[in-house]
């Protein structure tokens, strides 16, 4: 009777945790449980050992502890992607260099209108050299003057608004450490406290495994975060880079965001104060994407107007205007941010300064002024202004496919990795179901024992009266 | 491998999100007609049609200049052939005059040439869009000043331009210049239509010389006789210089407009070269575009219809 009491106990945990896999199948973060079921403790007889039946030893929880950790590790590399794809793509956007060969007419009906071409800065440079092409041809003329002084406002203007828009978003980017920092310190608190739980739950011979269902989800959200390093032998470990941030389940550092001396906030050790260096993650996407990727491509753009700058106005400098007057630039500022056309210039066309001899027929200066657009430049690594340009959006545009080349990839890998781990850990319906049922049915066949043990009783009581 | 109840959404999400990515792609070629639109897309293919773009940008403006030059030569040309009429006309005056005219007639005679005389000045002074045609360099102001006398005739004309003339770009690296000084006594350059030391010719000096000998024979005399033979002298020989430099001037307009229509469709053809090289890069083939769309739609069709029919079914439909 005993023997059969337990069989129902077993059969009934069973039918329990068919039940409690069932519930959580949908649940991305549970690990499917098994019964262990072992053969209870035998008697020894006269004729030998005698099996008791069986008991519960426990609930196993099925988890690969591998692919566990290369999951991690492969979030916290497709985070990092993703994050720097998100900032690349809006720079892309702001850069502006796009083909639309449906276009008919591209900017002020103006020559090259219908190369294709969206109103990028390639587009402004040629048409601001052509302008004065056009102005070499009529030197006297105010309207070709008029044009070139538009041309060279329009190119300005687009200079300008690249470096505002790149600044913006360096601004956001930066914006955006802080949250990340604090997001990335509340989960390093939620780990902990879990892990600390699952300690002292473990303390005895049974497994926290919803415990654990959850801390493995806490860890892939922080590894999407910043890339983390995880330990458990002997204790539970959580490190950044080497830098130990939970030690045996209890928490002994976290990040903060220190603004440096460019307003730009730095990752560093609540402890030690050093900085933190990541190598993967949302964080470090960010870190990247401001500090390398946006910088790389901010800092090419102000070289290219600074050098456009001083070459035309050493050129123009030279020239002497229609009224005889000489010596004026006709760029005003050092770079990017803060290029434009000469105001006094811009008044009174008639100030460009294009003559080489003071004749106002003579376009010595202008030709010269036009010619630097095929020249190269030392400070442009010994290319044309155009050419420059022309690497810096194939360069940007190759770290940007790269980018996102690799999210494909890392996609596909990431993909291969739930599905092994799903195989595993995963809870399949139809297993669960053919577990109840055989449950179902141990249950039942007990009963009957219990039934006709039931009965032979009755027969010996009466037997006996 | 084990299918678990999460496997196979996990797996038919992921298939669905890249198929329609791809659809995405595919329909904006499509739509677009573009195989690239962003540098990203493709970089190297962005690079070229940067490059191919820049320098279609500035074969246009090659062609822009070519054909205001030509407007300008034209001009030029327009004003010389007047100036060629001229010239012509005086050649015949002062070929035919002689006291066989008259008085009247040799009055007639200086009369013409000194209309022609001040139609010459005023041909000279000609203006084109925004500069004086003939000026040189200085081409703000009338090139051609006269001088007159009590009667307003013309004495004795001064050139206010300079000598050279400015170099205009029609390719890259290619400079000609279109214009002619009125006056060059430096031996180079383009020849001065009203004076060149090259050719001895001094048109309007001449045209005032033959005027002041034709109302000088007009006025009879030793005087009048001495002009008239003069001008057979000197007038006729004058007026051929004059006559040569002309003619020099008209081919040399003619080169330079072979030069100019030569440069022009050098580049247009340039250009037209260029169109397809960018096409090559940045359109998309429609038919093999619309044909791997199509293709996509189908997986992704066969995709949901497979999908919703798997996950429809499960043991629990055979289970009492």
């Amino acid at each position: 009777m005993e023997m059969a009491r337990s069989s129902l106990q077993v059969a009934q945990q069973g039918v329990q945790l068919a039940g409690h896999n069932l519930a959580n199948a949908a649940n991305p973060a549970y690990a499917r449980q098994r019964l262990h079921i072992e053969s209870a403790e035998t008697i020894p007889t006269a004729n030998g050992t005698e099996g008791t039946g069986a008991t519960v030893a426990g609930f196993d929880q099925i988890r690969d502890k591998i692919l566990d950790n290369s999951i991690i590790f492969e979030g916290s590399i497709t985070s990092y992607l993703e994050e720097k794809e998100r900032s690349l793509v809006q720079m892309e956007s702001y850069l502006g260099q796009n083909i639309d060969r449906q276009t008919a007419a591209g900017s002020s009906g103006t020559v090259g209108s219908s190369t294709g071409a969206q109103y990028g800065l390639a587009e402004g440079m040629s048409e601001f050299f052509n302008a004065v092409q056009s102005l070499s041809i009529a030197p006297t003329s105010t309207a070709d003057r008029q044009v070139l002084i538009l041309k060279g406002q329009q190119l300005a203007s687009k200079f300008n608004n690249l470096d505002s828009r790149l600044g913006s978003l360096q601004s956001r980017l930066n914006e955006d450490v802080p949250t990340q920092v604090s997001d990335v310190n509340k989960l390093l608190v939620q780990i902990s406290e879990v892990s600390i739980n699952i300690k002292q739950s473990e303390n005895g011979p049974f497994r926290a495994n919803e415990l654990r269902d959850r801390r493995q989800e806490k860890l892939e959200q922080l590894a999407k975060l910043t890339d983390i390093q995880v330990t458990e032998a002997d204790s539970f470990n959580v490190s950044v880079n080497g830098v130990s941030m939970i030690s045996d389940s209890v928490l002994v550092d976290g990040f903060k965001a220190v603004v440096d001396g460019a307003g730009m906030y730095q990752v560093r050790s609540t402890v030690t104060n050093a900085v933190i260096g990541s190598n993967g993650g949302k964080l470090k996407g960010t870190l990247d994407a401001r500090d390398i990727s946006l910088v790389t491509l901010r800092g090419r753009i102000n070289t290219l107007s600074t050098n456009l700058i001083g070459e035309v106005n050493a050129v123009h400098t030279t020239g002497i205007a229609l009224d005889g007057t000489t010596g004026r630039n006709f760029f005003t500022g050092t770079n990017a941010s803060n290029m434009g056309v000469n105001i006094v210039l811009a008044n009174d066309p008639r100030l460009i300064q294009i003559s080489g001899n003071g004749d106002p027929g003579d376009n010595a200066v202008a030709l010269t002024l036009a010619r630097l657009t095929n020249q190269t430049v030392a400070g442009l690594g010994n290319r044309t202004f155009a050419d420059n340009y022309n690497v810096t959006v194939t360069n940007f545009g190759q770290e940007l496919s790269d980018v996102q080349t690799k999210i494909t990839d890392q996609n596909a890998l990431t993909q291969m990795l739930v599905s092994q781990r799903e195989s595993i850990s995963g809870v399949s319906m139809d297993d669960e179901m053919t577990r109840l049922i055989t449950f179902q049915r141990a249950y039942q066949a007990s009963s009957k024992l219990i039934n006709i043990l039931d009965e032979l009783l009755a027969e010996t009581i009466r037997m006996g009266v | 491998m084990r299918v678990t109840a999460n496997a196979f959404p996990n797996r038919l999400n992921y298939q669905l999100a890249e198929l329609t990515s791809k659809q995405a792609a595919l329909q904006k070629q499509a739509a677009t007609g573009q195989r690239i639109s962003k540098p990203s897309d493709n970089p190297l293919a962005m690079r070229k049609v940067l490059d191919l773009q820049g320098e279609l940008r500035n074969l246009a403006q090659y062609q822009t200049n070519s054909a205001r030059l030509k407007e300008s030569l034209d001009a030029s040309y327009g004003a010389l052939k007047q100036m060629k009429s001229v010239s012509d006309r005086a050649g015949e005056i002062a070929t035919l005059a002689d006291s066989t005219k008259g008085v009247e007639g040799l009055k007639a005679y200086a009369t013409e040439i000194n209309q022609m005389l001040e139609h010459s000045v005023q041909v000279a002074n000609s203006k084109h869009i925004n500069g004086y045609l003939f000026g040189g360099t200085k081409n703000t102001a009338p090139p051609i000043t006269a001088t007159r006398d009590g009667a307003g005739k013309i004495t004795s004309t001064t050139y206010q331009g300079t000598m050279t003339v400015p170099q205009f770009e029609v390719a890259e690296g290619i400079s000609l210049s279109i214009q002619f000084p009125s006056e060059n006594s430096t031996g180079t350059g383009n020849a001065g239509i009203l004076k060149d030391s090259r050719y001895g010719s001094d048109f309007i000096t001449h045209l005032i010389q033959l005027r002041d000998g034709l109302e000088a024979a007009a006025a009879g005399g030793d005087a009048g006789t001495a002009a008239l033979a003069n001008l057979k002298n000197t007038s006729v020989s004058s007026f051929e210089k004059d006559e040569t430099a002309f003619i020099d001037t008209f081919s040399t307009i003619g080169a330079i407009q072979s030069r100019l229509d030569s440069a022009s469709n050098v580049s247009r053809e340039r250009a037209q070269a260029l169109d397809p090289l960018i096409s090559r890069e940045a359109d998309a083939d429609l038919a093999d575009t619309l044909v791997r769309l199509n293709e996509i739609q189908n997986a992704y069709m066969a995709a949901l219809k497979s999908g919703s029919t798997i996950m429809n079914t499960s043991l629990l439909d055979y289970l009492r």
